[in-house]
């Protein structure tokens, strides 16, 4: 019952009922790890892995000494955790990502929970996660890490005020790039309202830089369906003016206009090997996570 | 073009709803902030034409949806090319309805005339405030109903809906020309609108009122269509009541002995004709004389022809006999009887005045006369086989003889009359008898010169001369009929076996002069010599020959034509001054009443069984009194009765009235030989109308609107969600 109750939170109507972030994260990965008891990503990062022979220096408390004993020779468990990975998590918090339909979380709001559970899952499986919350510019980042304690710091900065201005997407991934040196994993977490050329650009920087990126494109239902009837004023974010229009009469041009934008940038991801992901903001977290762990597995291997 | 329903023609303002819908909509919107405005944007530029043209398409399908609709509802019927009129904005309509008896026929429970005036009774209640309205009854003269226009009020145009609630059939045809006539003058005089006069004709469109007999184009229809195509004026024919109706109808009445006596065995003949296309069979005939029927048959009449029915009978009493023939067959009654009223008399009492009288001889020329009229008394069986009770004297006792006991006198070669005796004749010829004249041997041309012919002032026909005769007889002459349609020639004329043509004629008077007499035979001599001649003197006519009735003269006493010639012109003689007794309807009756039969009461009775007082007149010669009746409305048999000063005594004339046996022949002509055989007939529409319930059918237009807004908001529907969802269902 307590696991069925955990999994409620992968809702993020459900989860939208509580407001403080990290809460939120940890009902999240709770409720997420409950489901994956025939997972083969159980445990994984702390498991073994492999033997390597002891060298001086090494810590005594890793010699398997069952080996010893059948090998007189010191062999040292390497576990996963020694893999040593280092994720960013990049959200956008541009003004654009505040819109939400009605009864739905926003596309930002869906961000920070998105991050803050990525964040508490990479902690968990004893990896360093830092983050760096942008709109035109790069607002707040958190250092990366992998103390337990340090998942205050990451809601902090990931729940700060969002920006009121409009993305300048290709140039503030090329700032980030050039902030992060190591090779990392990239976890960007954004609508990628901005010239299609520029973000391709900006992508294809982090990935020239050496980085794997996983995208997690975050869209709002609303936003794929336009399921409006009546005549409505849109209201334009980040400059945009303003729309009165029959969404009768504009629903076939304007999806048409998405579909071609989200293939586009597919297409951008597949050939810059950026695993992509379209994320409807009504979504389940734990599609987004599952995908995120195949992700890391894939990275691992 | 007229609307059942003008009123809602207001109502055509509704056709903006749609637009006032649209920029309502286009106010009361909700507001959304909207992230993804780059592509929305992108898709309005992409798509703005495409979504203004449909969005401008589907306004204008909903407008003109309730804008048809309203249009439907106003329930609009097309009748002529003019400009549609709206709210009574000056409409001018003439009704022309054929009250002539065949719209009698009962076919679907209410009279043709009934449908003809319910359909337009419920078109003059369509029209709106300030249209104009008249109405003219056709059928015998037409009878202008409404001598101005009559202007619509609020309250309708009560004056012509009352005339047509009240229209009744009239027993006459339609006589078309005079209705398009007179209704051209009114048209003219009730000078339309802008847009002319709209002719509505109720008719049930009879071929024979439209053509000739011969089916030929009657010109006088053609010249008053043209007086109306040149007023401006459009003809909407609306021809009521079935298309092919089955009728039959009893043309005439007919009795085989031109005058009646008691006892004389004669013949009634019914003509009874089928104007329908199919058989009638089975269908009883009957005569009735004095109210009792004398007889009835079983009889069928072919479509299209006609059976002669006949019924003989023997009168045994003098008076006045009613006689009705009927049969029994369908919906219009009027001409399913037939009525006739005959006088029956004792005898035809004829004088014989012979010049040459030997009663031992028996080959006289007055034997030859006797024995062609058939004086013969009543047989053993009490029948009688002639109508003629015939006196030969010789002419010195024509003074002793008492004239007015006789109704014809013959004269037969008698050589002179003194002057008393053509005083005696001429009296006779002035009350009306009749004097068939016949010279001979002893004919003495100076004396009738100087007493009978008197410069043209005398009663004889023709100023005698010479006697011209070959005794040898190797030469002769025919005789040619020269007035064909003389009661006395006519059948003589129409029948070249009785030998009037093959009479060979070797002597004759040469007349010196005719004036003032009518020749009705001429010799085929080179001078064409009058051979019959008759001369009106008075309120009788002498008919006489140039030759001699013996056969020294001819060979006419020996020819079918002699018998046949005396039972033509002896009727016609006995009978000429006698008012006819059976008139058409509309035709007056005229009667001189003697001193003797006036009675200070006389009532008329019509078949309606109502009487009106009938005033004699004294006539100029203080001896007899006028009885005049105007021209009758109503078939049947009128009853004059002659009242006492004290009392009636029970004394009656009658006569019969019958309408326009054509008028049964209630075969129809089509519209399209109609504009064909009048090119000036110019019709707006034709629509035949059977019920009221079907009478805005054919022709109407709120029908097809209501289909079309029907097609309309299907076509709206389809497209609105064409439009709208296609992107939905891809998605």
């Amino acid at each position: 019952m307590a696991d069925e109750a955990a999994r409620n939170y992968l809702d993020p109507v459900e989860l939208s009922k509580i407001s403080r972030l990290e809460i939120r994260a940890r009902l999240i990965v709770e409720g997420f790890i409950s489901g994956l008891h025939k997972s083969p990503y159980r445990g994984a990062s702390v498991e073994f892995a492999e033997h390597r022979e002891y060298v001086p220096g090494d810590d005594t408390r890793h010699i398997d000494w069952k080996v010893y004993g059948r090998s007189d020779r010191y062999y040292i468990k390497q576990y996963e955790e020694e893999t040593n990975l280092r994720t960013h998590v990049l959200l956008d918090a541009s003004e654009s990502m505040g819109f939400g339909s009605e009864g739905a979380m926003t596309k930002l709001d869906y961000g920070r929970t998105l991050a803050a559970a990525l964040s508490y899952l990479i902690l968990w499986q004893q990896d360093a996660v830092g983050a760096m919350v942008f709109d035109q510019d790069i607002r707040a980042q958190v250092p990366i890490s992998s103390s337990r304690g340090h998942l205050v710091d990451l809601v902090r900065v990931i729940a700060a005020e969002p920006g009121k201005d409009a993305t300048d997407l290709g140039e503030v991934l090329a700032r980030i790039a050039e902030r992060i040196k190591r090779k990392s994993l990239l976890i960007l977490i954004s609508d990628l309202f901005d010239d299609v050329d520029k973000v391709g650009l900006g992508l294809r920087r982090l990935r020239h830089q050496g980085h794997e990126v996983i995208l997690f494109h975050v869209m709002d239902s609303d936003e794929l369906n336009f399921p409006y009837q009546r005549m409505t004023l849109f209201e334009g974010l980040e400059e945009f003016p303003d729309l009165l229009a029959d969404p009768n009469s504009l629903r076939e041009a304007y999806i048409g206009e998405i579909e071609q934008f989200i293939e586009t940038t597919k297409r951008t991801c597949r050939n810059s090997l950026i695993d992509y992901e379209l994320v409807d903001t009504s979504k389940r977290f734990d599609v987004v996570l599952t995908r995120f762990l195949q992700r890391r597995a894939g990275t691992i291997r | 073009m007229t609307w059942l329903n003008p009123g809602v023609l207001g109502f055509l303002a509704l056709g903006s709803i749609p637009i006032i819908i649209y920029l309502i909509n286009r106010q009361r919107f909700q507001r959304v902030p909207w992230a993804a405005m780059e592509f929305l944007l992108r898709a309005m530029r992409k798509h703005r034409r495409r979504l203004r043209l449909e969005n401008l398409l589907l306004l204008l399908i909903r407008t003109a949806a309730v804008l048809l609709f309203v249009l439907a509802m106003a329930q609009p019927s097309l009748e002529s090319g003019s400009i549609p009129v709206i709210g009574g904005s000056g409409r001018s309509d003439l009704f022309l309805i054929d009250r002539s008896y065949s719209m009698a026929l009962v076919d679907t429970g209410r009279s043709t005339l009934r449908i003809a005036t319910d359909s337009a009774r419920e078109r003059v209640k369509a029209f709106s405030k300030g249209d104009r309205v008249g109405l003219i009854f056709g059928g015998g003269f037409p009878e202008t109903m409404t001598p101005t226009p009559e202007v619509v009020t609020e309250g309708g145009a009560p004056l012509v809906l009352e005339q047509l609630e009240q229209a009744e059939i009239v027993y006459e045809p339609l006589e078309v020309a005079p209705l398009l006539s007179v209704a051209a003058d009114w048209a003219q005089a009730g000078s339309a609108r802008d847009s002319g006069w709209n002719l509505h004709v109720y008719s049930d469109l009879q071929r024979r009122d439209w053509l000739t007999a011969e089916g030929a184009v009657d010109p006088a229809i053609r010249e008053a269509l043209n007086r109306l195509e040149q007023s401006g004026a459009r003809l909407s024919l609306h021809p009521v009541g079935p298309t092919r109706p089955r009728n039959i109808t009893v043309t005439s009445v007919f009795c085989a002995n031109p005058l009646l006596a008691i006892d004389l065995p004669t013949t009634f003949q019914m003509t009874i004709e089928n104007a329908g296309k199919e058989t009638l069979a089975g269908l009883e005939a009957e005569l009735w004389i004095d109210d009792e029927v004398q007889g009835s048959r079983r009889i069928s009449v072919e479509a299209g022809g006609s059976t002669i029915v006949s019924f003989p009978h023997v009168f045994r009493s003098v008076g006045i006999a009613r006689v009705r023939a009927v049969v029994r067959s369908d919906d219009l009654e009027v001409d399913n009887e037939r009525y006739a009223v005959f006088e029956v008399r004792d005898a035809i009492e004829v004088l014989v005045a012979d010049g040459s009288y030997d009663p031992k001889d028996g080959s006289s020329e007055a034997d030859w006369l006797e024995a062609a009229l058939g004086g013969d008394p009543v047989t053993t069986t009490g029948i009688r086989l002639s109508p003629y009770r015939i006196n030969v004297i010789p002419t010195d006792r024509l003074a002793a003889e008492p004239l007015e006991r006789y109704r014809v006198l013959v004269f037969v070669d008698v050589p002179e009359l003194s002057s008393a005796d053509v005083e005696r004749i001429e009296g006779f010829l002035r009350d009306g008898g009749g004097v068939l004249f016949f010279p001979g041997e002893r004919f003495r041309a100076a004396d009738y010169r100087l007493r009978s012919w008197r410069g043209g002032d005398g009663w004889f026909p023709y100023e005698p001369d010479i006697t011209v005769i070959d005794r040898e007889r190797r030469t002769f002459y025919h005789w040619q009929i020269e007035v064909t349609e003389h009661p006395a020639l006519h059948y003589l004329s129409e029948t070249p076996d009785a030998g009037i043509g093959d009479v060979a004629v070797h002597g004759f008077i040469r007349p010196l002069s005719t004036e003032g007499s009518t020749v009705l035979m001429t010799l085929d001599d080179p001078a064409r010599t009058p051979a019959l001649l008759e001369r009106s003197f008075g309120s009788g006519s002498t008919i006489a020959m140039t030759t001699g009735a013996g056969r020294r003269w001819s060979n006419f006493p020996i020819s079918p034509a002699y018998v046949v010639f005396l039972h033509e012109a002896l009727p016609y003689l006995a009978t000429r001054d006698e008012t006819s007794r059976n008139l058409a309807i509309g035709e007056p009756f005229r009667r001189v009443v003697p001193a003797e039969e006036y009675a200070p009461r006389v009532l008329l009775v019509r078949p309606t069984g109502d009487g009106v007082p009938v005033v004699l007149e004294e006539r100029a010669d203080h001896r007899s009194f006028d009885l005049r009746i105007d021209g009758q409305t109503l078939p049947g048999a009128y009853e004059l009765r002659f009242g006492g000063a004290a009392e009636e005594d029970g004394r009656s004339d009658w006569f019969a009235v019958n309408a326009d046996p054509r008028e049964g022949d209630l075969t129809g002509i089509d519209p399209g030989e109609l504009s064909e055989s009048y090119p000036a007939l110019k019709l707006a529409e034709t629509r035949r109308e059977i019920e009221v319930a079907d009478d805005y059918g054919s022709g109407d237009l709120w029908i097809p609107l209501f289909w079309t807004v029907l097609g309309l908001l299907i076509a709206e529907s389809a497209l609105a969600r064409f439009f709208g969802t296609r992107r939905a269902r891809r998605g």
